[in-house]
């Protein structure tokens, strides 16, 4: 079965249950959108999927392979955190290299964004081109499944209408996980939205149930 | 790094009660590989757990997680250290 398969999520904090009901599934070609209040854990969610924290219990499953941690998910899911992440004094290139194969590093250092960052090194670039070229990064990298956490958070209007072109040309042959506060950005982009309401899962079949869940009080 | 081991490890023994300075060394590098063991993991535990604790998403990332990277800086540390006590 080729898709990526996440149940039986439990997670909590202080006695505080986080996660309790959460079936999330995604296929190639699908950018699922994940929404939800602040604190309510879908950050939490994309690192337990990813494997950077542990859950009091998780079954995460990439097509016949089942995921335990960061070790299993090499070339098959790669997760873009909210704050920034390269290291400071690598070159650009140096880490475009590491990153993609030799097609997307081409795409990536032609790109009129990039290209005149290929020489600096990350201690050298604004947030703004830092939260660029990490979206790049990842999205272009070989793994199957991409799960991106607050891809627009700092990065000018003029450039999120790139960057969701470019999550839309790559989900042909990728699966995303997608989330961000600036929801219509991900509502433009998303095949199917997905909320979590009191620790579980909901999935939106149209946008009068982000009311209902209180996510927003009305349509703009 | 191992001139200051040098220089602790002569005042550690002064303070110990070795009054013979001249048959201290001022380099050990017995001392010198301590230091550098010690300070190779201390240096790695402030700098990528306190400081740029973020950073590991770019290890997480290329599929190295935590432990790998512990073990391999223990190694390399214990590596160099014996590289030092063969001076």
């Amino acid at each position: 079965m080729k898709k990526m398969h996440v149940d039986s999520v439990l997670k909590s904090y202080d006695n505080r249950q986080i996660l309790s009901d959460v079936f999330i599934s995604c296929e190639k070609g699908e950018i699922i959108g994940l929404l939800g209040r602040n604190g309510i854990g879908k950050s939490t969610l994309l690192k337990i999927i990813f494997g950077s924290i542990k859950a009091d219990n998780k079954f995460v499953r990439v097509d016949s392979k089942y995921i335990k941690g960061i070790f299993d998910n090499r070339n098959l899911i790669k997760y873009l955190p909210q704050n920034n992440f390269l290291p400071n004094h690598v070159k650009i290139k140096t880490i475009i290299k590491l990153f993609c194969d030799k097609k997307n590093t081409s795409i990536i250092i032609n790109n009129h964004l990039i290209k005149p960052l290929l020489d600096k090194k990350s201690n050298q670039l604004s947030g703004g081109e830092k939260r660029i070229l990490e979206i790049f990064l990842i999205v272009l990298s070989n793994a199957k499944y991409i799960l991106i956490d607050e891809p627009f958070n700092g990065v000018a209007p003029v450039h999120k209408k790139e960057i969701k072109n470019l999550i839309i040309k790559q989900s042909e042959n990728k699966g995303f996980i997608i989330t961000d506060h600036d929801y219509r950005n991900v509502l433009d982009i998303a095949t199917r939205t997905v909320i979590i309401h009191d620790g579980g899962t909901k999935e939106i079949k149209n946008n009068e149930e982000l009311i209902e869940y209180g996510y927003i009080r009305e349509l703009n | 790094m191992a001139l200051l081991s040098g220089f602790a490890y002569k005042y550690v023994l002064i303070a110990t009660g070795n009054t013979d300075f001249d048959a201290i060394p001022l380099f050990s590098s017995g001392a010198a590989a301590g230091a550098y063991f010690i300070f190779s993991l201390v240096f790695q535990f402030f700098i990528y757990e306190i400081k740029n604790a973020n950073e590991y998403y770019f290890y997480y990332n290329l599929g190295l997680n935590k432990n790998i990277l512990w073990i391999s800086n223990l190694i390399f540390s214990l590596m160099l250290t014996m590289l030092i006590l063969t001076l």
